[in-house]
């Protein structure tokens, strides 16, 4: 009689127990992304300006304009640094006498996350003025100042600089 | 004891005749999507804030014997998009468009709660479209990153 309950519920469990199974039905789905390295950089002004003043009153003239801002954006690999840089193509020039000041008359001071604080341009090689060793948008003011000397011959000076954001 | 044998036999054949009715109203579900994997190129922050996957997915579903009871379909990612060394992507930033829209609706991807692509009642044959978006950011590691995502359809 054992076997024969056994045998029944064994019946009853084949029939029925497909008609309880849960209904579901999956599938996967592989997502890849590729972020590369890369960096930009912006700076708020093409231009600025000193205005000589009296090398008795003040030895530093500041940029008549407001603070640089300069914003720096870098996707980096791990472990990889990147830097701001700054070169000076040539000394301060007067095209119409020829006569020049020396570029690294010219400091500068820098506040912001990964900013060095300051420093003076040189036209020998790129100087460093920030670094960061990890993604993100990286905000900073620079100004720049003149040196103010007796030696300076009169004129209107002019000369360029680079900012280069590399991953060397 | 006769009597016995004949209740015993009427109950199987009592059983087996249920459970056949059973069997020719017996649900069938099926999925299909493709292609099974997707890619995000690399692109500019600042000009592709949302990055559209390469392709498109197609999901085929049907379902049968599914009259007076609803369906849904779900999506759960098994993490964050990863890369090698450890870097990861919050998979919250991939997000999908799906049409036809009903029964399909937008969302975005979540490793523990399953998010719902589409749902509606009865039975389903039907083909849909989703797009998948992935959130441009400068603050991700350069690399290369992946993930697996699970999709369920269920009749409830």
């Amino acid at each position: 009689m054992k076997n024969k309950i056994s045998l029944l519920i064994l019946i009853f469990a084949l029939f029925t127990i497909p008609f309880y199974l849960n209904s579901d039905e999956i599938q996967e789905l592989t997502i890849n992304a590729t972020v590369e390295s890369r960096c930009k950089i912006e700076v708020s002004t093409h231009l600025i300006t000193f205005t000589r003043v009296n090398p008795d009153v003040e030895r530093l003239i500041p940029q008549n304009e407001e603070p640089i801002e300069i914003t720096v954006k870098v996707i980096t690999r791990p472990h990889e640094k990147i830097y701001l840089r700054v070169q000076a193509t040539e000394d301060l020039i007067d095209p119409k006498t020829g006569q020049k000041i020396d570029i690294s008359n010219i400091k500068w001071k820098a506040k912001g996350k990964g900013f060095k604080r300051n420093g003076h341009l040189t036209k020998l090689m790129p100087i460093v003025i920030g670094s960061w060793n990890k993604s993100g948008i990286w905000n900073g003011t620079l100004i720049f100042y003149l040196e103010n000397k007796l030696t300076y011959a009169p004129g209107t000076y002019s000369t360029v600089v680079t900012f280069t954001v590399s991953d060397f | 004891m006769r009597n016995k044998k004949l209740i015993f036999i009427l109950l199987i054949i009592l059983f087996s005749s249920l459970s056949l009715s059973h069997q020719f109203s017996r649900r069938e579900i099926s999925l299909r999507i493709s292609p099974l994997s997707i890619n995000f190129p690399p692109a500019n922050p600042d000009l592709v804030p949302l990055i559209p996957a390469e392709s498109q997915i197609i999901v085929e579903m049907f379902i049968s014997g599914n009259e007076g009871r609803s369906w849904q379909l779900t999506v759960l990612a098994d993490g964050d998009l990863r890369a090698h060394k450890g870097e990861k992507i919050p998979i919250e930033n991939i997000s999908w468009t799906g049409s036809p829209s009903p029964p399909f609706v937008n969302g975005s991807l979540n490793k523990r709660k399953p998010q719902l692509v589409a749902s509606g009642q009865g039975n389903i044959n039907l083909n849909g479209q989703l797009n998948f978006f992935l959130r441009n950011s400068w603050n991700y590691r350069a690399g290369e990153y992946s993930q697996t995502v699970i999709f369920t359809l269920s009749s409830l």
